[in-house]
């Protein structure tokens, strides 16, 4: 049985319409930010993903998480 | 020996202040321009008494660096629109401004200068001349093109900063690359629903993985999160002229108007 890691998730704007603010989850080890995203039924179609971070740093979307990391999920904001 | 408008101006100053009627007298009289006056004005400690309640904040020194920069606005849009009357009254001395769109009736929630009678008319050519009524010693030139940044770079080479007001992310990232080649500030602002996003000659990479549009096409862009984000870009154009402050230059903000959540990283 894998490990379990426990992971800080963030969301922000219209990301948490019908989910929440922040909550730790726990994910098995070898979760990426991807693997993240879909769980939380993130769609690119609905509201695209703009800033990801992990640890207040701008992290791509294959990075393995590790346990105790905070990841931050922005909508993708382009109007001017 | 001083010079004749430099008796003129001050003797018809008051306090270091002169008001536009005076400046309106002395360009008759002498044949000079309200710019051109104006500089020398402030470069006797005389501040037009338009800018009065810029100081102590802006002095005249700073003033007159203003007057003497000249700022970029690609987009005269929501963000564009406001920007361009907040430089103009600040008192930045020449401002471009590019757009290729008409105003047209969804606009009428958000974008400044958009009216009944400016309805069907081009965006830029209004900005352009509204501005100018607010402050007729600025510069403004209106372009209407739809601005490619890799081809029209020239148009804005002698901008000292560039200001994105553009509505879509694959132009925007692609300014900020420009920018960053030519290492002109750049001054990034994006807005959707009650959220925003800045920073300052940063790329656009981490924001915009693709030029697909974000959040906005959906949930749209009310007024105070135009004026809001207008204020923000504005503020850190003025702090960069000036070399003043504290920028956001690689860093981001991220702010939420639903929740007033600021969050600077």
């Amino acid at each position: 049985m894998s490990e379990m890691i426990q992971v800080t998730v963030k969301l922000f704007a219209q990301y948490r319409d019908n989910r929440f603010k922040v909550k730790e989850i726990g994910y098995k080890d070898g979760t990426t930010a991807q693997d993240i995203i879909e769980d939380l039924g993130i769609h690119n179609d609905k509201l695209p993903l703009g800033v990801l971070m992990i640890n207040s740093k701008h992290q791509e979307e294959t990075t393995l998480m590790r346990d105790g990391d905070t990841i931050s999920l922005f909508p993708k904001v382009g109007g001017g | 020996m001083r010079s004749a408008i430099e008796v003129f101006l001050q003797k018809k100053s008051k306090d270091n202040y002169i008001t536009l009627q005076k400046e309106l007298e002395c360009i008759k009289t002498f044949g000079i321009t309200l710019r051109e006056l104006e500089e020398q004005a402030l470069l006797l400690g005389i501040t037009p008494l338009r800018y009065k309640r810029n100081q102590i904040t802006i002095d005249s020194q700073k003033q007159l660096q203003l007057l003497r920069s000249h700022v970029a606005i690609i987009g005269c849009g929501g963000l564009g629109g406001h920007i361009a009357e907040i430089l103009a009254r600040v008192g930045v001395g020449k401002l471009s401004l590019f757009d290729y769109d008409i105003f047209e009736e969804h606009n009428l929630n958000r974008q400044n200068f958009s009216n009944i009678d400016s309805l069907g008319k081009q965006k830029v050519l209004v900005v352009a001349e509204e501005i100018k009524k607010i402050n007729p010693a600025i510069e403004v030139i209106a372009q209407q093109i739809k601005f490619s940044p890799q081809n029209d770079y020239n148009l804005i080479s002698e901008a000292n900063a560039i200001v994105d007001a553009l509505d879509n992310p694959e132009t925007k990232l692609e300014l900020s690359f420009v920018c960053k080649n030519y290492k002109k500030p750049f001054i990034h602002g994006a807005i959707a629903g009650m959220n925003g996003q800045f920073c300052t000659s940063t790329t656009l990479e981490n924001f915009y993985k693709d030029g697909s549009s974000g959040a906005e096409t959906i949930i749209g862009n009310p007024a105070f999160s135009v004026t809001f984000a207008a204020s923000i870009q504005s503020a850190e154009v003025i702090k960069t002229l000036l070399g003043i402050g504290e920028t956001l230059t690689k860093q981001f903000l991220s702010t939420n108007l639903l929740d007033n959540e600021f969050i600077k990283l």
